[in-house]
């Protein structure tokens, strides 16, 4: 059975949607459904802030070629077929430097010689492990100096698909770079968190398109009402998105988030927000081809 | 300011025919040591014993999508290059100069020629080693 | 010429509002040049008044693209492709999709018919606007690209030269949220980061890394605590960080919702800049600007080679 796979995503950092995805997270697990958390924000995944998890931790390997034969005299074809620069004839022979590797075997494909030969190297790892309420958490972390976030999220993505659930939220990085991308792709709805500031709502516009450009079903929740005065409801509304949230801030809330704590269990509101995101939610899974989750 | 390598004192900090790469801003050794190395326009290569100047570009990698800064260390080992004075280069130019076994030399906030009097003096510091 | 980077290992800590509030305290004293390094989130505009005078395309990397004509649906390409990027049509062709795509040409290698070849393609623009404060450079990439650290170093390629060609020794980079290629092209080379913290726990984690990437760089950071009223004991946290890590807290400020709203009526020009100085943020922004500003405070990695 597939799971319903839903993406919580944000045009811009510091929107709330790491609180967005762990609250709803634990709200859909709660009811009894299995649930799993992907936190593809693998440049800063914080998810595992709020959850007593122990996680099994994987390291995600990339394959980086080596040279280990003789390469005939004055050949370049490998320095010539890789698009990254990550081959370089230096002092008279080739040299990788696996940083600009994106492991995508040009360089052996075309080596007339053999002396060519792909090894396994980390550029991240993968944590799974399951929180008290049963919930799944899968957090991939890209190593600091690493540039292959989008190799550490597919294996992130890989391996919360992998898991017997119900539904996958994946936690994505903010911005609609390739990072999103990688995480968002061919989910079957994606969340959308945002505040009512100038800066929210032109960082909200840029998912919208990226959205679009994917075919992916969105909608929005807009986070910190009472923070700014744009109309994000109005902006929904012309372009044709559902808002389907609104949650306030007020201090409470920030000093649940402040030490790790789920509003689901620190503020006296938190579990009725929740509860009726996920009821909104499932009324336009419903409506999709995913269906609603049961 | 002291002429270049002219004075009594330390060896030279090199044993092959020397030639040193500079990041500058502009053409001349009066022109100042620049930040920028993997993208950089171009590239100054002084000869210390006459601080004689010749100018490789550097076009062709700076246009690349990606692996610039690789690119620049091929052009400069190809060149013979056997040292660089740069203010900084990122981490993935410094592996490849490693591989190149071209040390990188920092200076910043100086001309191109008070740079390469200081390299011959043994006067800067490597940034490259661990 | 001297670059202070504004930066966060977190987004949302109110990095772009302190890059504006510094170029107002900063700008009456010089003439100075701003950069919007956060390539994936232009905001800085939206802050500062600005007037776009040129605009500039920004080659992204090669689009793969198959030829219909010559495909003969054979297949081999979607065994060479490691990202999935490759499948047979219902016409049994090839198709690429462009958002698995990383253009490394392994297909273009197996194809026995050369049906795939490579045509540039634009990945967003280079900006360059006019504000009361100076020359403003930023980029736009389009949704979905990646490269954005090349194009991180374009606008920073492009602000250096403004502010060479007008003799202006400071120039100011709104950094991006992360410690990924943009904030390694944002932050190499200068002369110093001020990172912008929040008091949460995801705010110290971040600021971990943040620290810990651009001291490998060898860039010396600096800390603003911003938010700190909303949890003291999330300050706490961040000032133990700070002295744990061997860096300067220059500052805690309150939380401020209306700072964003006041900015942006400066710069829609409804409200005097003046306007701006009786908000207690930037009245405590100036306080620590010359700890902070380049040309003046002491900016020293720590001396235990913990970088």
């Amino acid at each position: 059975m597939t799971p319903v796979t839903v993406a919580v995503a944000s045009g811009k950092g510091g929107t709330g949607k790491t609180l967005v995805a762990t609250n709803l997270a634990a709200h859909v697990a709660r009811t009894g459904l299995r649930v799993t958390l992907a936190d593809c924000d693998v440049e800063a995944p914080n998810a595992h802030l709020f959850f007593d998890v122990r996680a099994a931790v994987a390291p995600v390997e990339m394959p980086v070629p080596e040279i280990v034969g003789a390469c005939p005299a004055r050949c370049t074809a490998c320095r010539d077929a890789c698009r990254f620069g990550a081959i370089r004839i230096l002092g008279g022979r080739p040299v990788v430097l696996p940083d600009l590797c994106h492991g995508c075997g040009a360089c052996t494909q075309v080596c007339p010689s053999g002396a060519l030969h792909e090894r396994q190297v980390a550029v991240g790892s993968v944590g799974v492990g399951r929180a008290p309420d049963g919930m799944r958490l899968v957090t991939g972390q890209l190593h600091v100096g690493q540039s292959k976030a989008p190799a550490v999220i597919r294996a992130t993505r890989e391996h919360a698909l992998s898991e017997v659930s119900d539904v996958v939220l994946l936690d994505a990085a903010p911005g609609a770079a390739c990072t999103a991308v990688a995480a968002v792709h061919g989910t079957d709805f994606l969340l959308l968190v945002t505040e009512p500031t100038p800066f929210g709502l032109h960082d909200l516009t840029a998912m919208v398109d990226l959205a679009g450009e994917l075919r992916l079903r969105a909608g929005v929740v807009l986070n910190r009402v009472g923070t700014g005065e744009v109309d994000i409801g109005a902006y929904c509304r012309t372009a044709g998105v559902p808002l389907l949230a609104s949650l306030p801030f007020d201090r409470d809330v920030a000093a649940c988030y402040a030490d790790g704590r789920l509003l689901i269990d620190g503020h006296p509101a938190g579990d009725r927000w929740f509860a009726d995101l996920w009821s909104t939610l499932c009324d336009h899974l419903a409506t999709s081809s995913a269906g609603v989750p049961a | 300011m002291s002429g270049a390598a002219s004075g009594p004192g330390l060896p030279p900090p090199w044993t092959a025919p020397a030639l040193v790469a500079v990041c500058a801003d502009g053409r001349d050794l009066s022109d100042r040591v620049h930040a920028r190395f993997g993208r950089a326009g171009f590239f100054q290569l002084v000869d210390p014993e006459t601080m004689a100047v010749t100018l490789i570009s550097n076009d062709e990698n700076r246009a690349v999508a990606q692996g610039a800064g690789t690119g620049a260390v091929e052009l400069l080992a190809e060149r013979g290059v056997t040292a660089l004075i740069a203010t900084r280069v990122g981490p993935k130019a410094a592996e490849a100069l490693r591989y190149a076994a071209i040390p990188v030399y920092a200076a910043a906030d100086v001309t191109v020629g008070e740079a390469v009097a200081a390299f011959c003096r043994g006067g800067l510091a490597r940034v490259d080693e661990v | 010429m001297r670059t202070l980077v504004v930066a966060s290992g977190k987004g949302g800590t109110g990095k772009t509002t302190m890059t504006a509030v510094l170029v107002h305290v900063a700008a009456p004293s010089r003439p100075l040049a701003v950069a919007d390094c956060d390539v994936e989130g232009s905001n800085l505009p939206l802050a500062l008044s600005v007037d776009v005078v040129s605009r500039t395309a920004f080659a992204g990397r090669p689009r793969a693209v198959v030829d219909e004509e010559v495909c003969a649906g054979c297949g081999v390409c979607l065994d060479r492709c490691r990202f999935g990027a490759l499948s047979l049509s219902d016409d049994g062709l090839a198709v690429i999709d462009p958002w698995l795509c990383e253009s490394c040409g392994a297909c273009t290698w197996g194809c026995p018919l050369d049906a795939i070849s490579f045509e540039p393609q634009q990945a967003g623009e280079v900006l360059v606007g006019e504000g009361p404060a100076g020359p403003m450079v930023f980029g736009l990439l389009r949704p979905g690209e990646d490269l954005s650290g090349k194009l991180v170093t374009s606008v920073r390629e492009r602000v250096a030269a403004l502010a060479d060609e007008r003799g202006v020794g400071l120039v100011i980079v709104d950094g991006p949220p992360g410690v990924g290629c943009p904030t390694i092209a944002s932050i190499t080379g200068a002369d110093g980061v001020l990172a912008v913290s929040e008091p949460t726990l995801s705010g110290e984690h971040d600021l971990r890394r943040l620290v810990s990437l651009a001291h490998q760089l060898g860039v010396p950071v600096k800390v603003v605590l911003n938010k700190a009223d909303l949890s003291e004991t999330g300050a706490q946290r961040i000032r133990s960080a700070c002295s744990s890590l061997g860096v300067e807290l220059v500052g805690e400020l309150d939380f401020d919702t209306d700072l964003p709203r006041a900015l942006g009526a400066v710069a829609r020009g409804t409200r005097p800049p003046s306007s701006l100085d009786s908000s207690s943020f930037v009245h405590s922004v100036r306080a620590i600007w010359p700890r902070v500003d380049p040309e003046r405070a002491d900016w020293a990695l720590p001396d235990d080679g913990s970088g």
